[in-house]
């Protein structure tokens, strides 16, 4: 799924996360119930960062130049990271685009 | 006189079976002996099994949702009840064509499965009292309402410790829970384990195993998880870091059919499951050697535990 940096992205209403140790555990939802068919998902630290900024009032390039402000490296690069993340968390509906 | 009342106790919770028919030795599987009970507990829940048609318009409004649909399963949720459907599909499976009505909080359950008639009832050697091809589906949301859950494990009682053995596929769970059987170590039941907090947790043998039919009615103070890893040596060795553990135990968790709130409470549980329990890598090979350590290991915390440590 392509990813665009300009475009808005938030997380589905479709999941439930908690944060259990450094990690952020995601488990998709099917209207309400969780869906047994779909994977689980966890989140690391950097993750959970980029997680908590796509709340769909900012476009992908602002949350990566953020992330990368949080970990103190460049926006070149962490943004490939940021990016194949998107696309693996749009890829399982725990995003969506605005 | 014939009955058509028994009562049959795991993990804590008593559950009332009444039958339209009479039942004989050979209705439910030898295994169910090991779990009966006289009557109530603290805790009770109840089945009714019948061998008619439901008649499910009673239990469906306009708030029903298909929450679930594949070849043997078909889940259905209205505002009071949860209705499953099961059919034996593959020429392995077992249980009956069965549909079974589901109160709010599961505590009262309607069985119904009309192929089957009185004689076939009185020798069916039915593995589930939902005649279901297990209770699985019960017991999962039973337990995440009560601090519980169920892992993909084996369950043994060693030295009055509870030890759960887990691993991805062909780890080799099997292989190790025959060398402490052989060792003369009590399992409480094969791939299915039961876990519930009750002050502390503790693993509970049911009658809900994987394909070895090793069960037993007892229960044990979780002490230790072991990660079982192939090897051509043998070591036990504690794992430290907590985030390992949570991605080798959410695979290991079975994955009921369960609401947003309830995941939430079943991720709190397994959050609380290893804040409060060791978990060790365990590496063996066929040798046998793996079960001395063990017995070491957890001989060890008996002498301490008694010594008031």
């Amino acid at each position: 799924m392509a990813v665009n940096l300009k475009t808005y992205y938030k997380t589905s209403d479709q999941v439930i996360t908690r944060k259990i140790e450094d990690d952020l555990i995601i488990v998709p939802l099917n209207d309400g119930i969780g869906d047994l068919d779909a994977e689980m998902f966890s989140l690391n630290v950097t993750g959970i960062a980029i997680w908590e900024k796509l709340d769909g009032t900012k476009s992908l390039d602002t949350v990566i130049a953020e992330t990368a402000k949080d970990f103190n490296i460049s926006f070149d690069h962490i943004k490939e990271d940021v990016v194949e993340l998107v696309e693996k968390l749009l890829k399982l509906g725990f995003l969506v685009k605005l | 006189m014939k009955t058509n009342i028994k009562y049959y106790k795991a993990v804590g919770i008593t559950i009332k079976v009444i039958s339209d028919f009479p039942f004989n030795e050979n209705t439910f599987h030898p295994k169910f002996k090991l779990f009966e009970v006289k009557g109530p507990g603290r805790e009770n829940i109840t089945i009714y099994q019948h061998f008619h048609l439901p008649d499910l318009s009673q239990y469906l409004d306009s708030s029903k949702k298909e929450i679930y649909k594949n070849a043997q399963w078909h889940i259905i949720q209205s505002e009071n009840y949860w209705i499953y459907k099961y059919t034996p599909v593959y020429p392995m499976d077992i249980g009956h064509p069965a549909t079974a009505i589901f109160n709010k909080d599961h505590s009262i359950i309607h069985t119904y499965s009309p192929g089957i008639d009185e004689k076939k009832y009185k020798n069916g050697c039915f593995e589930a009292l939902t005649l279901f091809n297990s209770d699985q589906i019960l017991f999962s949301k039973l337990l995440c309402n009560r601090k519980g859950l169920i892992l993909h494990s084996n369950g043994f009682d060693i030295y009055g410790n509870g030890i759960l053995i887990t691993g991805e596929s062909g780890a080799g769970k099997s292989t190790l829970s025959q060398m402490l059987k052989n060792k003369g170590f009590e399992i409480l039941c094969d791939d299915r384990m039961f876990i519930k907090k009750n002050k502390e947790f503790y693993i509970y043998g049911s009658w809900c195993h994987g394909t070895v039919p090793d069960v037993s009615p007892a229960i044990a103070p979780l002490k230790a998880i072991l990660f079982l890893e192939k090897s051509k040596n043998n070591s036990i060795q504690k794992i430290e870091n907590r985030s390992q553990i949570l991605q080798d135990l959410i695979t290991s968790l079975v994955r009921p059919f369960l609401s947003g709130q309830e995941w939430i409470s079943t991720l709190k549980t397994l959050e609380e499951i290893i804040n409060s329990t060791q978990c060790y890598k365990t590496k063996f090979d066929l040798s046998g050697e793996i079960c001395e350590l063990i017995d070491e290991l957890f001989h060890k915390d008996k002498n301490m535990r008694s010594n008031g440590c």
